[in-house]
């Protein structure tokens, strides 16, 4: 390679399977959506959002993150080695063939044929191309985390892999093979093959195969501890949306989920008002998005609580979801090899697109606050959801919760069969909860205190929040031996939720639900059952 | 003088008699308290956000010391049903609600952002003597 020629990126053999013919593909995002970007960048403002993606194709070394820049070299060797990769040489590397998200999804929209609406809900993806970073949306505001790090899962599932004393970002070139698998959920045998250990000389596919294996480590061992917090916390979520009112479909036809309210959604907009270009890569971004939140909820159906974690995580991801999204299916049909060059060929491409503290998010963050959360927040910013604004359950044995509600200002409620269903009752409800706690803990009677995850209070405090049959619900009871001095605990307890009352002046329910999981999480080993 | 914000003891919550005046201030507004008690660990100063109840004795001895900033008002006091069953003999004292209204750092009881009880350090002085051993106490910061 001539000196000063930057040696471009090559993952089309990646996983043993050619994804596109020589000349090699860069990472051209800089015609996102079909049209390139150049010409879109001459009627944008600068520092558009779109612009920064612009500026990257074509990608060189010196603008990835530091561990990427590592591999030119590494990556010029191997290609001597991989005789698929004979025909690959940088000189080649001068067409370049854009990626085109406009179909993410499996549905190409049509040609553009109009302008988006302006205003309503349309309008905020597409003038997605004309948003500055310093202005985005409210709902893409929390997503970077002020110290986001790169991909750090270390401490995701309740399970530090790194040591307490604080986080590692776990980056390629320092890779942090896990010497003791701490828990049972092993995915680095994903695909029936196990990944062998690394050896004195490594090929560059051998590398590679590190990689994924790192990232099996670090990622996955607690994916699915996750995964199963973020379905407990969340499931059901996708019934608090109802489609926009335009959108008149059959009753049959309407969308049961976020994901199809979402897809829906842009659908009939885009059919009745064309689409421009940034509409297309909108609407194939949340196709894609749509399909991740169904195969998460189809997870928590099946009890595959690390597709829970990795499917509303890649749900969640601004613009590299989809990159992500489905790589948990395919590894579940495909081959390893296969997995891992198309793994690693989406994280070089995430990576690529997120340099560290940029917009992409700390996936810990994400999983921290759980699919409801984020898709809250989607929601939030989307005016998709149509939350109802009536409490359907009240009993006529807490008049003081309607006295109280008289006269006041209501906050918006969600109609109780909408809510997220982590904490109704599996049988019929009840307000004598230990009567419930003891029912389902019979050996327990008698040496438990019972105590309200969520207080009883919360009905006075925040009306129409939760209902009393959830509060009363057995999910929601803990129980604290006698001997383990529980009014120290149930004092301590309650200076921690009244420490989140002074904090948050109208809480969420998804927010009361994970200050219930940090607690539970602290006081863990002194409840009876553990939770 | 010394100042110090001061975490109380949470041994119970709002009760059904509660009657808040405005729901959309932060913190909200309550024009008639009921604080239930689900446990005690003795504490003569008590919390449950964003009210602050004393027993009746502390109150004497801080209104004997001239404290300001402070106000007394009725509370009503009860015990939840597992309360009674783990404390069948135990009595709860009289308590009232202590409502602070001086401004935190300077006079004895005053309130800091998002609703911490800052006290001085010669009112601490009189609380500590009557017992509030499980409330947490750390410096107050005047910014």
């Amino acid at each position: 390679m001539p000196d000063g020629q930057e040696e471009q990126l090559d993952f089309s053999d990646i996983g043993g399977q050619r994804v596109a013919p020589p000349p090699v593909q860069e990472f051209d995002f800089s015609d996102l959506g079909g049209q390139r970007v150049g010409r879109v960048d001459a009627q944008q403002p600068s520092g558009g959002f779109f612009s920064g993606f612009g500026d990257l194709g074509p990608l060189s070394v010196q603008n990835h993150p530091g561990w990427l820049k590592e591999w030119p070299t590494t990556t010029a060797t191997a290609t001597s080695r991989q005789p698929q990769s004979a025909g690959v040489s940088a000189s080649e590397n001068q067409q370049t063939t854009p990626l085109d998200f406009s179909d993410i999804g499996g549905q190409r929209v049509g040609e553009a044929g109009g302008q988006l609406p302006s205003g309503g809900f349309f309008s905020d993806f597409g003038d997605m191309g004309a948003r500055a970073l310093q202005d985005p949306p409210d709902w893409l505001k929390q997503w970077p985390a002020p110290e986001t790090r790169l991909f750090d899962f270390s401490d995701i599932g309740g399970q530090r892999v790194t040591g307490p004393s604080g986080h590692t970002s776990i980056t390629p070139t320092q890779l942090q093979r896990q010497a003791t698998p701490a828990t049972s959920n092993d995915f680095s045998d994903i695909g029936g093959v196990r990944v062998n250990p690394p050896q004195p000389q490594k090929s560059t596919w051998e590398q590679l195969l590190d990689l994924n294996d790192a990232i099996d480590n670090a990622e996955m061992r607690t994916a699915a501890g996750a995964g199963k917090d973020i379905w407990e916390a969340a499931k059901g979520v996708g019934s608090l949306v109802k489609p926009p009112d335009f959108m008149l479909h059959p009753i049959d036809q309407r969308p049961k989920t976020l994901g199809e309210a979402i897809s829906q959604g842009l659908q009939a907009g885009a059919y009745t008002t064309g689409l421009t270009t940034v509409g297309r890569a909108a609407k194939g971004y949340y196709d894609a998005t749509r399909a991740n939140i169904d195969r998460a909820e189809q997870a928590g159906q099946q009890g595959d609580y690390t597709g829970v974690a990795i499917n509303s995580a890649a749900a969640g991801l601004p613009l590299v979801g989809p990159l992500i999204g489905g790589l948990y299916e395919d590894a579940q049909t495909n081959d390893l090899p296969t997995m891992a060059g198309k793994g690693i060929s989406r994280i070089g491409q995430a990576m690529s697109m997120a340099p560290e503290r940029s917009f992409i998010p700390n996936p810990v963050s994400l999983v921290t606050k759980g699919a409801g959360s984020a898709l809250s927040k989607v929601g939030d910013g989307a005016d998709v959801y149509h939350v109802a604004p009536r409490v359907t359950t009240t009993t006529s044995d807490v008049p003081s919760v309607s006295k109280i509600s008289e006269g006041t200002s209501p906050k918006p409620e969600i109609a109780s069969e909408q809510r997220p269903t982590m904490l109704q009752e599996k049988e019929a409800p009840s307000t004598n909860y230990r009567e419930t706690f003891f029912k389902a803990h019979p050996e327990l009677r008698g040496k438990v205190w019972v105590h309200h995850a969520i207080e009883q209070q919360v009905l006075r405090k925040f009306p129409g929040l939760f209902t009393e049959e959830e509060i009363h619900a057995l999910e929601n009871l803990r129980g604290i031996p006698k001997e383990l001095n529980p009014d120290l605990h149930l004092s301590q307890i309650r200076q921690k939720l009244n420490e989140f009352y002074e904090l948050n002046p109208n809480p969420t329910r998804e927010q009361f639900l994970q200050k219930v999981a940090e607690i539970d999480a602290q006081f863990r080993s002194k409840f009876k059952p553990p939770k | 003088m010394e100042y110090c914000v001061i975490k109380p003891e949470v041994a119970g919550g709002w009760g059904e008699h509660t009657v808040v005046s405005d729901r959309s201030a932060h913190p909200p507004v309550l024009s008639k308290l009921h604080y239930e008690f689900d446990g005690w660990l003795g504490d003569v100063l008590l919390t449950s956000f964003p009210v602050f109840i004393v027993t009746e004795s502390a109150k004497k001895k801080l209104e004997a010391m001239g404290a300001t900033g402070v106000k007394f008002d009725e509370v009503e006091v009860s015990t939840s049903e597992q309360f009674r069953d783990i404390y069948p003999e135990r009595k709860v004292p009289k308590f009232v609600w202590l409502k602070a209204d001086g401004k935190a750092g300077r006079d004895d009881f005053g309130i800091a952002p998002i609703c911490r009880l800052v006290v001085s350090k010669r009112a601490l002085d009189v609380l500590r003597s009557l017992g509030i051993s499980h409330a947490r106490v750390e410096e107050f910061i005047d910014t």
